[in-house]
């Protein structure tokens, strides 16, 4: 991030043992693929800084600066709102002149990053290390970013869950309009909802009046985002030549708050469960590996700024292509591995 | 499926060669990534392109089974690497771990067809590997095949799997323990079910007018239903327990609770013919039971039939060690459960089944085996008495047919028959002509005596009720037929052309069975002539009981037999020195008697039957019998021969009879001379002159008698060579009278070719009694008659055929010049 066509001074950032370091791959926001470093909340975050300057010239400057900063950027109504919500300094050198090459070690120790890095359709929560050089004119600034993983287990998650597994009718969404008026009055909902806050498998009973009757289990409502979900759904009823039944996992990402608030939906996994139409008794089994997907845990509510949240949605396609769907949402979160 | 209907079959074909060419190029893909580059990710990804075309719902089962094998050899391809890859890697944990990997791998393919026969291709590579969990393996794969619910593609899903682990399963099978064999088996079964289910749906599928499409999808589709059970009968460590307690109850459970008829039909044939042969024996319980519940459109008496014929072959095969049949009474079971469930059962499928049965009964030797087929015989009965339509009695035709499969023919004749008795009554009398006509030739086939009373009884017992029986119950019977029109009346006209048609091919039938009855009496004999004695007067009194066409048909058979038994009372009294001339007089009596019945109706045959015994009697030397029988011949002659040429022709039969009566001219020749007055007469009676003319010369026979003098043996001139033949009866002048009368009738015949002919023929007899030296035949009546021939040639001209005999009569005379010098005589110009 020069301003100049040619920056007097060079400058690189490196982390402590960054070979050994995960490294994920993310997409920037220019299509390519960006390999950042994987850190964890409360882990010290320390390296070297090196600054050249070009052509063994003397540069003068007015001090040399490190800070460690977490920004949640939003993209509202063509508006970017950054918030910085993370801000950590260190100054490195006092003004003087700089000749060659000089290393700048820096740490910034068992910081708090209370949030995962982020990066949606409308709004992005990045980490990043920001490098000023204070020049006479204008300052010199290097960034780069690292990415941060937010680890959480079961049960704090259970301890913080005031799990509201919502209850949703079975939903209809008809790509057929003249049929529309037809079964939109009937959907009959038996949801039940699940105890909340364990953790417990998720039981529903959903129907058409007349026309549909299935009952599907999942056999939990939380799931590591390298678990698997397992169910089944049971027909009890059916008169919908039915062509075939998937699942989707939808992430759905809110940002803002109150009357300003917007939503945005993306299917993440398209699976097809089921191949033709069952016939009444027929079981029907659900497996899911999540781990190859592009998820994200489930935040309600990342710094009042926004949250991100999945749904698991049944949908049912018949052969007139008429679609129905019974939406509930999961839980995911960002297991460490052993 | 229901898009289907809209598609053309040519849009079809080119959608199918479109499927074709991109699998043949994903397959091609593959095995370039695989091959060179051993890129398997890549390699995955080809494998899922070309399965996904497996996902169409437009081809009709073989052109997606076209597919599915092409697809099947990719999947080889890709199976092979996998091994090799596996067996490359020596450490066989790191393989383990290697196989789980990429079987939960392939799991995130988004389309569950490509999915699944990934899963499979994996799973099924897993379960060679000794560290596998195997069972978690087999049954995760079975479970998630649930996801593909359309018929088609799902059974083509589940062949798949059955098709790759069938290896596995044959093998663990047969080398595991006894929970590994079960698991497998539940596996298979498992498998069954659900394509089973399948296989029915597809009936369902898309627009009911569509019926007959699905029967001939589903018959095409039947064999990847049936495949499970093949690989089930595969299996080595299956035995009889396992069979009859795991697998056949829930392999037929299945069966009786899809309720569909063409699974039920497909299905329990395939038990029949896969299972090994007792198998079928020990669990014919079960299956039999099954049988009472399936569909009411299921052929049972198909599959019965399949059944007992491979039972009957596996006795056929091996007869040593199929001795117990007591498996039979499953079936008399079977049949008793499904005639009181379904009274309406169709008797003639009812029938065919105890025709199989009786034909499986028949094979087996044990002394039981006759109670079994009795029963089935009253099985027969009550059905029977449960119909409503008497008619219906002919279907069991069938089941009295039964007993040309008795082993032993004989047996027929010793069994308690009263329920085929009682069966055979129900019959129409041309079912039961029919059965009769079975049994004779049964008897005639297998060189069956009948030798005493009880046997005899037996057979007439049916003869009796069929081809004996009085009335006209046929003709009868034909009326209520046929006769009635429309509207339920008589219809005279076509009456009355009918009756003449069958009139004749009745007629034709009668005489037929009575043949048979013929043919049958040669085959009652008992050497002891008492007992055959009695066993012909049984017969004589059948007869004399039965209709009068077969008296006539049959009697004279019945009189040969009387006359063959007399000629056996003959050569043993030759032996014993002892006529019972009593005895035969009684028999001789019997014989005149049963003639009197038929000679109205077959004069003829009376008089040669006559005849015959005049012989008989003659050579036994009872004069007065003799002298009866050729009264009773001239009775008939004189009443009721009344054709001139059949008058002749009997003469020509009576005068050489009477020739031959050799111990009557020696015994009693003033009767014989009365007798042979009366002949020759006849012969001047008859109509036509040339007729007259020929049976006079005969008669002249009649006073000039030799007898061979081979037969004069028993006398003391010990003949040696002495061929001279002793003259029994020799009266010259009437020989001559005779002669010169037909020589005058023959004269007065204006024709004159036939008195030619006539004139050479008397000079023949002339020649004969010339050289055997009848004085009043001189010389100069010969002369006489050759001139009065040439005479006639050269006023009427040579005729050819008259000229040649002429020609060679002389010839002969010239001949015997040599010999005899009196020829020399003889005038030959």
């Amino acid at each position: 991030m020069s301003f100049f066509f040619k920056s007097p001074l060079d400058i690189e950032i490196n982390f402590d043992g960054e070979d050994s370091r995960e490294i994920i791959e993310v997409n920037s926001t220019k299509g390519r693929k960006e390999r950042l470093p994987v850190y964890k909340d409360g882990e010290t975050v320390k390296g070297t800084l090196i600054v050249r300057t070009r052509d063994n010239k003397k540069v003068e400057h007015n001090g040399v600066r490190v800070q460690l900063l977490g920004t949640i950027e939003t993209h509202h109504e063509g508006n970017i709102n950054n918030d910085d919500f993370l801000s950590f300094a260190q100054e490195l050198a006092a003004p003087g002149t700089l000749q060659k090459s000089i290393n700048y070690p820096f740490e910034f120790r068992n910081v708090e990053k209370m949030y995962e890095s982020y990066r949606g359709m409308n709004v992005r929560l990045r980490y990043y290390l920001k490098v000023t050089v204070s020049m006479k004119s204008s300052d010199i600034i290097k960034e780069r970013e690292i990415w941060v993983y937010q680890y959480s287990n079961l049960n704090n998650l259970l301890a913080e869950s005031d799990s509201k597994t919502t209850q949703i009718p079975v939903d209809k969404n008809q790509s057929n309009d003249k049929d529309n008026n037809n079964n939109n009055n009937n959907n009959n909902n038996k949801s039940q909802s699940p105890p909340s806050s364990a953790i417990s498998t998720v039981k529903m009973d959903v129907g058409i009046e007349n026309c549909l009757h299935i009952e599907f289990e999942y056999s939990k409502n939380k799931y590591p985002l390298k678990g698997v979900i397992v169910g089944r759904i049971y027909f009890l009823l059916v008169r919908l030549k039915i062509k075939h039944m998937e699942l989707s996992l939808i992430r759905r990402e809110t940002v803002g708050s109150g009357t300003n608030q917007s939503s945005e939906s993306k299917t993440v996994v398209r699976f097809e469960i089921m191949d033709g139409a069952p016939v009444k008794g027929e079981t029907i089994p659900i497996r899911l590996f999540l781990g190859g997907f592009d998820l994200v845990p489930t935040y309600r509510d990342v710094n009042k700024k926004f949250s991100t949240r999945t749904f698991l949605s049944l949908v049912l396609i018949d052969e007139d292509a008429r679609r129905y769907f019974k939406q509930s949402e999961i839980i995911l979160y960002r297991e460490e591995e052993k | 499926m229901s898009k289907q209907s809209s598609i053309t079959p040519q849009e079809q074909q080119k959608l199918l060669d479109n499927s074709i060419s991109i699998i043949k190029s994903e397959i091609y893909q593959m095995r370039k990534c695989l091959d060179n580059k051993h890129k398997l990710m890549d390699a995955l990804k080809h494998a899922s392109n070309f399965l996904n075309e497996l996902r169409t719902s437009s081809l009709n089962p073989k052109q997606y089974y076209e597919l599915y094998i092409l697809i099947y050899d990719g999947l080889n391809y890709l199976t092979l690497y996998l091994k090799d890859n596996g067996n490359n890697n020596n450490n066989n944990k790191s393989n383990t771990n290697y196989l789980i990997d990429l079987y939960e791998l392939i799991q995130y393919a988004g389309n569950i067809i490509p999915r699944l026969y990934l899963m499979i291709t994996i799973g099924s590579i897993y379960l060679n590997n000794k560290d596998a969990p195997i069972n978690e393996v087999m049954n995760d794969m079975l479970e998630m095949c649930k996801g593909v619910q359309n018929p088609i593609r799902g059974l083509f899903l589940r062949y798949y799997l059955i098709q790759r682990t069938k290896n596995y399963l044959i093998n663990s099978a047969s080398s595991n323990d006894d929970k590994t064999t079960d698991n497998i088996i539940n596996f298979i079964i498992n498998n069954f079910i659900e394509m089973n289910k399948l296989w029915v749906r597809l009936q369902f599928q898309g627009h009911s007018s569509e019926r007959e499409k699905r029967i001939i999808e589903r018959n095409e589709l039947k064999i990847l239903v049936g495949s499970n059970l093949v690989i089930l009968s595969q299996l080595d460590s299956i035995n009889l327990k396992k069979y009859n307690e795991l697998i056949l109850p829930e392999i037929l459970k299945q069966i009786i609770n899809c309720n569909d008829s063409i699974a039920q039909n497909y299905l329990l044939d395939v038990i029949i013919q896969i299972f090994p042969d007792n198998f079928q024996i020990s669990s014919l319980k079960i299956f039999l039971n099954s049988l009472l519940m399936v569909n009411m459109n299921v052929n049972i008496t198909l599959l019965i039939n399949s059944l007992i014929d491979r039972l009957i072959h596996y006795k056929l095969r091996n007869n040593d060690i199929l001795n117990d049949n007591s498996f039979l009474n499953e079936f008399i079971k079977f049949i008793k459960k499904l005639n009181e469930m379904n009274v309406e059962f169709s008797i003639n499928d009812y029938c065919l089944i105890l025709n199989e049965i009786l034909k499986l009964s028949l094979i087996f030797n044990n002394d039981d085996n006759y109670e079994i087929i009795n029963l089935i015989y009253q099985l027969s009965i009550e059905k029977y008495e449960l119909s409503k339509d008497k008619k219906d009695s002919d279907k069991f035709k069938i089941i009295l047919k039964s007993i040309k499969n008795f082993k032993n023919f004989q047996d027929f004749l010793k069994i308690n028959d009263e329920n085929y008795f009682k069966l055979f009554n129900l019959q129409s009398m041309k079912v039961k002509n029919e059965i009769s006509n079975i049994i004779i030739n049964k008897i005639i086939e297998n060189n069956i005596i009948i030798e005493n009373e009880d046997e005899l009884d037996r057979v007439f017992k049916y003869f009796n009720k069929s081809i004996l029986f009085k009335d006209g119950v046929l003709s009868n019977e034909h009326i209520s037929d046929t006769k009635l029109d429309l509207f339920g009346e008589i219809n005279n006209k076509t009456t009355k052309l009918s009756l003449d048609d069958n009139d004749k091919s009745q007629k034709d039938m009668k005489f037929k069975n009575n043949l048979k009855i013929s043919k049958f009496i040669n085959f009652v004999y008992n050497k002891d002539i008492n007992i055959q004695r009695k066993l012909l007067e049984k017969i004589e009194n059948y007869l004399s009981n039965g209709n009068e066409e077969c008296q006539i048909d049959i009697i004279p058979t019945l009189i040969y037999k009387y006359m063959k038994l007399l000629t056996d009372m003959k050569s043993i009294s030759n032996e014993e020195e002892n006529i019972d001339v009593k005895e035969m007089n009684k028999i001789f009596n019997k014989i005149s008697k049963l003639i009197e019945i038929i000679k109205e109706a077959e004069p003829i045959e009376a008089i040669r039957l006559n005849l015959d015994n005049a012989i008989l009697s003659n050579s036994i030397n009872l004069n007065n019998i003799t002298y009866e029988y050729f009264i009773e011949t001239f009775i008939i002659y004189e009443e009721l021969i009344i054709e001139n040429k059949i008058q002749y022709e009997s003469l020509i039969i009576i005068i050489n009879t009477l020739m031959s009566m050799d111990n009557m001219i020696i015994n009693d020749i003033e009767e014989f001379d009365k007798l042979i007055l009366k002949a020759t007469l006849y012969g001047s009676r008859l109509m036509k002159k040339s007729d007259q003319c020929r049976a006079i010369y005969k008669s002249s026979h009649l006073w000039w008698i030799n007898k061979d003098s081979e037969e004069g043996e028993g006398d003391d001139d010990e003949g040696e060579e002495d061929t001279t033949p002793i003259t029994l009866k020799r009266d010259d002048k009437r020989v001559l009278e005779c002669l010169q009368k037909s020589l005058r009738i023959a004269d007065s015949i204006s024709d004159r070719n036939i008195a030619i002919e006539l004139f050479i023929e008397i000079l023949n007899e002339s020649v004969y009694y010339f050289i055997h030296g009848i004085e009043s035949v001189s010389i100069r009546y010969l002369n006489g008659l050759i001139e009065l021939i040439s005479n006639s040639f050269k006023e009427n001209g040579r005729s050819e055929i008259q000229y040649g005999y002429y020609e060679r009569t002389l010839k002969y005379i010239k001949a015997q010049r040599p010999i005899d010098s009196r020829f020399f005589d003889i005038v030959t110009v």
